[in-house]
């Protein structure tokens, strides 16, 4: 019996060093919460559209939530309005290939009960 | 009750089996201490001041060769990872690796240089640029310069 605990320390310790060393320089906050990842990638998007000097003039919008990690945008850039549906799991932009991570949709899809 | 108890100290009374398991388990532990203690990890946590800094390292002239991406939470103006790939995935843009890698007992995430393919898992990375938070929460070095690997 001596020995079965010996190979349960053993495995323990080995637990414990793989489970330290993969939090040990996590974010102790986890994750921001989607809707605030989703909020700061349809901000950065709206720059990357419009600019920095917009002001007044654009804006956007979260309208929904379809499914994890999906949240559907309202972008107003001047007159242009469009609606996007934005993956906060693979949302980048790239100065190769532009921005990563998001899809235009149609804008009344807010009216196809997708609003929260 | 009592010989529920003793039906099962009576199964589990195999010292040469906890012989073997626990030689394993010695040797799993041991490859592990050894797989996260091998290589390491360097952090310059912000700019140094003025043009060049001729007491820091030598790799320190790569830190400043891209553009930091602004859609991450910046921890350190530079770091270097020496340590072995652990797994590496691709995307979402198609010139895009991200690898794991195992050093100094951290785990980091390295995102390659656009269109450098990923090395195979189990060899020598060591990589040089900013250090950032990635979106899983994990530490995340944004490769300007692969030094080997």
């Amino acid at each position: 019996m001596r020995w079965l605990a010996v190979t349960l320390a053993l495995l323990g310790a080995s637990v414990a060093l793989v489970a330290g060393i993969y939090l040990r320089d996590r974010d102790t906050s986890w994750r921001p919460p989607e809707r605030a990842t989703a909020d700061f990638d349809a901000q950065w998007l709206l720059l990357y559209l419009a600019g920095p000097a917009c002001g007044n003039r654009c804006g956007y919008r979260l309208l929904g939530h379809p499914q994890t990690n999906h949240w559907l945008a309202w972008i107003n850039d001047r007159s242009r309005t469009q609606c996007v549906d934005i993956n906060v799991g693979a949302f980048q932009i790239t100065t190769a290939h532009g921005v990563l991570g998001v899809t235009r949709i149609p804008c009344d899809a807010r009216a196809a009960g997708f609003d929260e | 009750m009592r010989t529920a108890l003793g039906r099962i100290r009576l199964a589990l009374d195999r010292p040469r089996l906890w012989r073997v398991t626990a030689i394993l388990a010695g040797l799993l532990f041991c490859i592990l201490l050894v797989g996260a203690a091998q290589g390491s990890v360097e952090v310059i946590s912000r700019h140094p001041v003025g043009a060049s800094n001729p007491r820091g390292p030598s790799w320190e002239r790569w830190c400043g060769a891209g553009v930091v991406r602004e859609d991450r939470l910046r921890l350190a103006y530079c770091a270097r990872v020496d340590g072995i790939v652990l797994a590496s995935t691709r995307g979402p843009s198609p010139v895009e690796h991200h690898v794991a890698v195992i050093g100094g007992f951290h785990l980091t995430i390295v995102r390659l240089p656009d269109g450098r393919p990923a090395p195979a898992v189990g060899t020598r990375l060591v990589a040089v640029g900013p250090l950032v938070r990635a979106r899983d929460g994990q530490r995340e070095v944004q490769a300007f310069r692969v030094l080997h690997g």
